[in-house]
């Protein structure tokens, strides 16, 4: 038995090591990356100071351009949208970020019905991406460790925290800008069309019930930042052959306080026409840039400059 | 609990040092009682149903034996037959044939136009199916069959019988193990061995290694594909159906080995369910190296009895006895069509080859060695893929409609998803298919089991850092766990 368990020390020593090794090879990929999912997530977590912070989706990531609103509205942004990633991403994002910095406003582009979607499925997706800054960054554990119990152990691991990154570590050292150019602030446009089809218009004017926890954690994020004076303006991004009038989300949102709804009836202009899509869910980079136009016009008009005057 | 979880991992170190403290002779009820705790964490709803089915069979068996007229042997027999098939079909066919007779009222009421029932509802139990049922029913029917034979010793201890059916790396998913092997090692006397401990640990860490970072890897490509077969074209359809082959057999084979390797730890030795399938030039070989320990049972009690029942019927009992072995198989698996058509495939293409045996083995004299074995082992692979198409779908509609999809909409592009996901498949898919091909063809070069400690210590060293590196820790259960 003693053997046994002499050998088993050996191996979990040898482990210590290797782990060690390339978990510092592995943070030191990270620390030089060129860009990248990885670069930007730790930008922004780390060294975002920009005015304008956009989160969201994939549709928050591939519709709002950055450089587009820096120009109109004269003051910095940058996008730290990520696809696939809802509330516990943004909630850790988020407090990355404001723990260092306030920006002047947030934009958050979400989907009209949001609130009443559950999410079961949402944590892990968020763990997978922020986990390798798990140990550097106290404040995005309590999101990762709802993950799993053990968690908060199995993130001593180097190895565990880089777990199926490889490829999206690497890439941004053979092909540059695949997730987004520098140049573009966090924006990641996307190309193409979709092929003509006769699918009949959604109208999206539902009461679905709140789902509790994504009501508790969309609170917990507006309040993180209006808390600290940076309003939240809500965007809701347009979706082929969609049509929204309302619903139990939207009527939440209008009883906020410090949330500015935007104003989605230009989306009919965008939703009824396939050109603009990629795919049934996203813009493409042509449509992104108008998409962004309208949308800093309708912000301008809703008077942003008193706004953030305001809650300064 | 599942073996790929952490309460396992936790629960497991925690039996065997208790195991190696106590004496010899209570080690079996430590047995026991560790695996009724494994069996009520995640069924305890239903820990009813394997008591009955061990109070049942134990008793039933004693007065098989003690009873020396046959007319009453038989009865106890039926008696015992009758409680293990009818908790399983209760609790994992009752749904299906409600529903098909439900069906059966509609058609007729269609063909006739006339109301039979007025509203089509078939009506659905809401029933918790007992976590490894069909296991531990296999496992007592053939303890029973036996003891009837007269070819095993009824076991007068209470204590060992429920351990042989509860025994927790088997409980859940098998291998379906027959009395007479594992209930003799119950009074052996297991001291530690360093070897054989090693020996497990190393097969625990082979099947988590094929589970988390092979098989879970691979169900995030087709489970994005299969279950959603409408948007995908048939040349994706048809790699999602070659990953799912992969994926079921390092699923299940890595179940296998960490239930086999649980075992060993505790001095036991469990049979062998795999021996490396796709090395099988014909379905009928496939079937003798693939869920060994299910093949042999329905071959013992099922196939065999109906050949020798149906003798004179020539060659023609032969492929009447595959026919309905396999689609009692098929059905074992599950209550669905799509799993009697897997079973349906398997009978006919057995059939096809027992009576093509003779022009076949004139043909391959034709033919090198081994262009005959790469052929051989293509069209075993690809018959056993086709097939696992019914299994995989949710139903007999859906695997028809994939299939007719694969022969219909074959072009030059696919969908890859997140190109990392595939990429890390296509590695484990590699790792495997080297594993496969030393340990048949080079077995001196097994990495796992080298002469060189070193080797051996990096090969485990290795397996650990690529699970870590690599799994999906949120696979959740294993695929035969649902069986």
């Amino acid at each position: 038995m003693f053997k046994l368990f002499y050998k088993l020390v050996i191996l979990f020593l040898a482990f210590i090591l290797v782990d060690f090794l390339l978990g510092f090879t592995l943070d030191s990929i990270i620390d030089k990356s060129p860009d990248g999912r990885y670069f930007k997530a730790q930008y922004s977590l780390e060294s975002s100071k920009e005015d304008i912070m956009i989160f969201g989706a994939s549709r928050a990531e591939c519709h709002i351009a950055p450089s587009i609103i820096e120009q109109s509205l004269k003051m910095t942004c940058w996008n730290a949208g990520r696809g696939n990633q809802t509330l516990p991403f943004w909630i850790s994002m988020a407090e990355g970020i404001l723990k260092r910095h306030t920006p002047k406003l947030a934009i958050l582009d979400i989907e009209a019905d949001y609130l009443s979607s559950g999410l079961s499925g949402s944590y892990e997706p968020s763990a997978g991406m922020l986990r390798p800054f798990y140990r550097e960054h106290k404040e995005i554990r309590p999101m990762i460790n709802k993950v799993s119990v053990f968690e908060q152990y199995f993130n001593y691991s180097k190895l565990y925290a880089y777990n199926s990154s490889y490829y999206y570590l690497l890439r941004p050292y053979l092909i540059k800008g695949l997730d987004g150019k520098l140049e573009d602030k966090g924006w990641k446009p996307v190309t193409g069309q979709m092929q003509p089809d006769n699918s009949t218009q959604t109208i999206i004017d539902t009461k679905r019930v709140l789902n509790k926890e994504t009501v508790k954690l969309f609170n917990e994020l507006i309040s993180n930042f209006t808390k600290k004076g940076c309003p939240v303006f809500i965007v809701i991004s347009p979706r082929y052959n969609e049509i929204i009038k309302n619903t139990s989300t939207l009527d939440y949102i209008r009883n906020m306080k410090n949330v500015y709804l935007v104003n989605f009836d230009d989306n009919i202009i965008f939703s009824k026409d396939y050109r603009n899509f990629r795919d049934e869910s996203h813009l493409n980079k042509e449509a992104a840039i108008k998409f962004t136009n309208v949308l800093v016009e309708k912000m301008i008009r809703m008077n942003i400059d008193s706004i953030v005057e305001q809650n300064k | 609990m599942i073996f790929n979880s952490i309460n396992y991992f936790l629960f497991l170190p925690i039996v065997f040092l208790l195991y190696y403290l106590i004496p010899n002779r209570f080690r079996w009820i430590l047995l026991l009682v560790s695996s009724t705790v494994f069996y009520s964490i995640g069924g305890v709803e239903t820990i009813a149903v394997p008591i009955i089915i061990i109070i049942s069979t134990f008793v039933s068996a004693i007065l098989i034996e003690r009873n020396s007229d046959p007319g009453i042997k038989k009865r106890y027999f039926w008696l015992g037959l009758i409680i293990n098939l009818g908790l399983l079909v209760f609790f994992k066919y009752i749904n299906f044939f409600i529903a098909t007779v439900f069906d059966g009222f509609e058609i007729v009421k269609k063909m006739s136009h006339e109301g039979l029932v007025n509203t089509y509802q078939p009506i659905e139990l809401q029933l918790i199916v007992p976590l490894g049922i069909s296991y531990i029913t296999f496992q007592a029917i053939g303890y029973l069959i036996e003891i009837k034979r007269g070819s095993h010793i009824a076991e007068k201890n209470f204590g060992y019988f429920a351990t042989y059916l509860m025994f927790f790396p088997k409980l859940l998913s098998g291998p379906i193990e027959r009395a007479h092997n594992f209930l003799p090692q119950l009074q052996l006397e297991h001291k530690f061995d360093y070897d054989q401990v090693v020996q497990g640990l190393k097969r625990i860490l082979w099947g988590l290694f094929l589970k988390v970072a092979i098989a879970n890897r691979l169900a995030l490509y087709t489970s994005a594909v299969l279950d959603n077969s409408e948007h995908h074209t048939g040349t994706t359809l048809l790699i999602a159906s070659l990953f799912y082959t992969l994926q079921m057999f390092t699923d299940f084979s890595g179940y296998t080995d960490m239930a086999i390797g649980s075992a060993q730890v505790f001095g036991y030795k469990l049979t062998e369910n795999f021996n490396a399938p796709f090395s099988a030039k014909s379905i009928a070989d496939f079937w003798r190296k693939w869920h060994i320990t299910l093949s042999s049972w329905v071959n013992d009690y099922i196939y065999t009895p109906i050949v020798i029942n149906k003798r004179d019927w020539g060659k023609s009992a032969v492929v009447y006895a595959g026919m309905v072995t396999f689609l009692i198989l098929g059905f074992w698996h599950g209550a669905s069509w799509n799993y009697i058509i897997f079973g349906f495939l398997q009978g006919v293409i057995l059939a096809i080859e027992f009576l093509t045996r003779k022009s076949r083995k004139k043909m391959r004299k034709h033919i090198p060695n081994w262009l005959n074995s790469i052929i051989g082992m293509c069209y075993t692979f690809l018959f056993f893929t086709f097939s696992l198409i019914f299994f995989r779908a949710y139903t007999a509609s859906d695997g028809i409609y994939i299939v007719s999809k694969i022969f219909t909409d074959l072009g030059a592009t696919f969908y890859m998803g997140d190109i990392g996901i595939f990429s890390y498949s296509l590695i484990g898919i590699l790792i495997v298919a080297i594993q496969g091909i030393v340990s048949v063809y080079y077995p001196k070069f097994k990495l796992l089991n080298n002469d060189s400690r070193y080797i051996r210590f990096l090969t485990i060293l290795f397996l650990v850092v690529y699970i870590i590196s690599f799994g999906v820790f949120d696979g959740g259960q294993f695929i035969y766990f649902q069986f």
